[in-house]
């Protein structure tokens, strides 16, 4: 058995198998030769690692099986392997049929799910997903079950883009972005209507082709193709879920609805509104898109066609359903139950959604950068509900208690300066407004030295929040 | 600490790395992505400095944890089939699955072996092969570039197989 290696000896080996994999094959060999004339056992070894052809490991390169290529599956002649996704491998494949052809996109669930039971769900969703005729919807060519029991699915290849990078890469402005989302919201009204909820909508779900039509693709399938076994219920299986895509109800592990298709919608629409957009008209849009994806189904869009509805609306300057400080049924509700502190209150929240809004600009510059908008929305969601419990402890005790109960949730975000900085500039407008003047300066001098860092924050949130300090110190009283 | 004390989309994160690695286990596995999402959860969460943690830690801890949760079942596993009888090897004929337990524990003990010469490289793997992450993810979270996790990558995978093959002869 060969000794464990040295750190040197491993890092010279590394160095090595690079030096040498850069070579031509029948270099290689000389190359070792000469490169470790001092230690020929370690130029074996090199020359060993690199001349292995390993078979593919389930463990090492995951689990794609590209095995179907060149069989033929129904109807379709499978042609290649596109991808591994979820629980299935896509291959791309032709289907004929009644003379026609057609490119089709071949999933193929992974392990054998040949019980009859699982069979009788497959058939139930094939029938569901057959009355799905829409066309913005990628429609279900064919559904079958191999003879080893994994069921499949095929349906029309798209030749198309991801619905955010189309949008960046043609520079389409406000109207045209707003045109496109409100047909994919059609689609998915579509599917709602009869009963098909999509579950995983993203941009990668969501292609537009060449002519400029958006096509909707997976719908349905997502819960078919998750199925871990045929133990679970088939309605409590477990969903893909993609961060940042996911309601929270999903991410809780409840069931998805159409209201949780509605917040991926409202995400989505908060990633393809760009910064050139008219202010006015991006304040409006960014309004939309926290109520359809707020943290409770309850308070967002009925519908993807009300919400679509609301996005209109927005473009052509009309009144939203959605605008700052109606936005959730809570705050109304909390407007109704406290008449006497409404003035006040009513305002302190507003501010508090203006940095909502402001964390959905910056995620939606973002954009292009998935791990930033990830943290972006992390930021949101955090916010969100750092404003419902201000909201849910005020309505039990007084505002003051709840200010310092999320000041002392602060130290949670050391690791985030951004969303400490921002926290901290909503608690100086909120402790300012009921009067605690230190605790705002404390606050929005914290929060000003993180801006000064962090260099992430926009102008207008730097200067309010600099004219805040100024009054605030100018006001402060003389010391003894 | 209850569960509610983290960010929904950290617990997202959590079942995402769950049922990156279940998916690659047999089909019959006894732990269901949820419950391994609950027993790392819970080590992680129980931690004194769990709230304090960075992004990058957190993913490094729960891809950690994970992987003992699925090599604590493997061993399981194996020993239980040695107990049932000798006369099972490792041909053409041994199941997928078997052959994967049996390899979850040998990648395992190359990783530790690696670990002890190069600290950086062992973590790369342990996020590549027991957290499925994607080449950019793991030059996000380590701070390389894409390509160095590339070329790193391919030497690890030469060395882990090489080890694979000698030891499970």
């Amino acid at each position: 058995m060969r000794p464990a290696p040295n750190a040197e000896r491993l890092s010279r080996m590394e160095r090595l198998f690079h030096d040498a994999a850069a070579r031509a094959p029948e270099d290689r060999e000389a190359f070792l030769a000469a490169a470790a004339a001092d230690d020929p056992s370690l130029a074996a070894e090199v020359a060993e690692l690199l001349a292995s052809a390993d078979p593919p490991s389930p463990l090492l390169d995951g689990d794609a099986s590209p095995d179907l290529v060149g069989s033929r599956i129904g109807p379709c002649h499978v042609k290649g392997f596109l991808a591994s996704g979820g629980m299935a491998d896509v291959y791309r494949a032709v289907r004929t049929a009644d003379d026609v052809e057609l490119h089709v996109a071949l999933k193929v669930m992974r392990r054998g799910l040949d019980t009859g039971s699982m069979v009788a769900r497959f058939r139930r969703e094939r029938r569901t997903l057959a009355r799905l005729r829409h066309p913005h919807i990628v429609a279900l060519a064919d559904v079958g079950v191999l003879p080893d029991g994994r069921p499949w699915l095929a349906m029309e290849l798209i030749d198309g883009e991801p619905i955010d990078r189309w949008c960046a890469r043609r520079g389409l402005d406000a109207r045209a972005r707003i045109g496109l989302f409100v047909e994919v919201c059609g689609a998915v009204h579509h599917a709602h209507r009869h009963l098909v909820v999509h579950c995983d909508l993203k941009p990668s779900n969501i292609l537009v082709g060449e002519e400029g039509t958006p096509k909707l693709l997976d719908f349905g399938i997502a819960r078919l193709l998750a199925a871990e076994g045929d133990d679970e219920p088939a309605d409590e299986m477990p969903a893909p879920l993609t961060p940042g895509w996911a309601s929270p109800e999903q991410l809780r592990g409840e069931p998805a609805s159409t209201a949780s298709d509605v917040h991926a919608l409202g995400v989505l629409l908060a990633r393809i509104v760009d910064a050139r957009t008219p202010t006015a008209l991006a304040a409006d849009l960014a309004s939309v898109a926290a109520m359809a994806s707020h943290a409770d189904p309850a308070a967002r869009y009925a519908s993807a066609a009300e919400l679509a509805g609301d996005v209109l609306a927005a473009r052509d300057g009309l009144p939203l359903r959605a605008h700052p400080g109606s936005a959730t049924h809570r705050v109304r509700r909390f407007a109704s139950r406290h008449r006497w502190a409404v003035v006040g209150a009513s305002g302190l929240l507003l501010g508090l959604l203006v940095g909502v809004a402001g964390l959905w600009y910056g995620w939606r510059s973002a954009a292009h950068d998935a791990s930033v908008g990830w943290r972006a929305h992390s930021q949101v969601v955090e916010v969100v509900s750092l404003l419902q419990e201000v909201v849910r402890r005020t309505e039990g005790g007084g505002l003051d208690a709840a200010l310092d109960a999320v000041a002392a949730r602060l130290p949670d975000h050391a690791d985030a300066p951004e969303t400490e900085g921002r926290l901290r500039f909503a608690l100086a407008a909120l402790y300012e407004q009921v009067g605690r003047q230190e605790a705002a300066l404390q606050h929005v001098e914290r929060g000003l030295a993180i801006a000064r860092v962090a260099r992430s924050f926009d102008r207008r949130t730097v200067r309010e929040a600099e004219e805040r300090l100024a009054r605030l110190t100018a006001l402060r009283p003389k010391g003894p | 600490m209850t569960t509610q004390a983290w960010p929904p989309l950290v617990h997202a994160e959590l079942r995402a790395v769950a049922r990156r690695l279940m998916r690659r286990e047999r089909p019959d596995h006894t732990l269901q992505p949820t419950a391994l999402v609950h027993e790392a959860w819970m080590r992680v969460a129980g931690r004194p400095d769990a709230r304090g943690l960075s992004h990058t830690r957190f993913v490094a801890l729960a891809v950690a944890t994970m992987r003992r949760v699925l090599v604590d079942s493997a061993r399981r596993r194996c020993a239980a089939r040695r107990d049932a009888g000798r006369r099972m090897d490792l041909d053409d004929s041994t199941p997928a699955a078997d052959r994967c337990s049996r390899e979850l524990l040998l990648v395992d003990d190359a990783l530790r072996t690696l670990a002890e010469a190069d600290a950086d490289l062992a973590r790369l793997v342990e996020l590549r092969v027991f957290g499925r992450h994607g080449v950019d993810e793991i030059a996000a979270l380590l701070g390389m570039s894409p390509r160095t996790v590339k070329r790193r990558w391919a030497f690890a995978r030469s060395w882990l197989a090489r080890e694979i093959r000698s030891q499970g002869r």
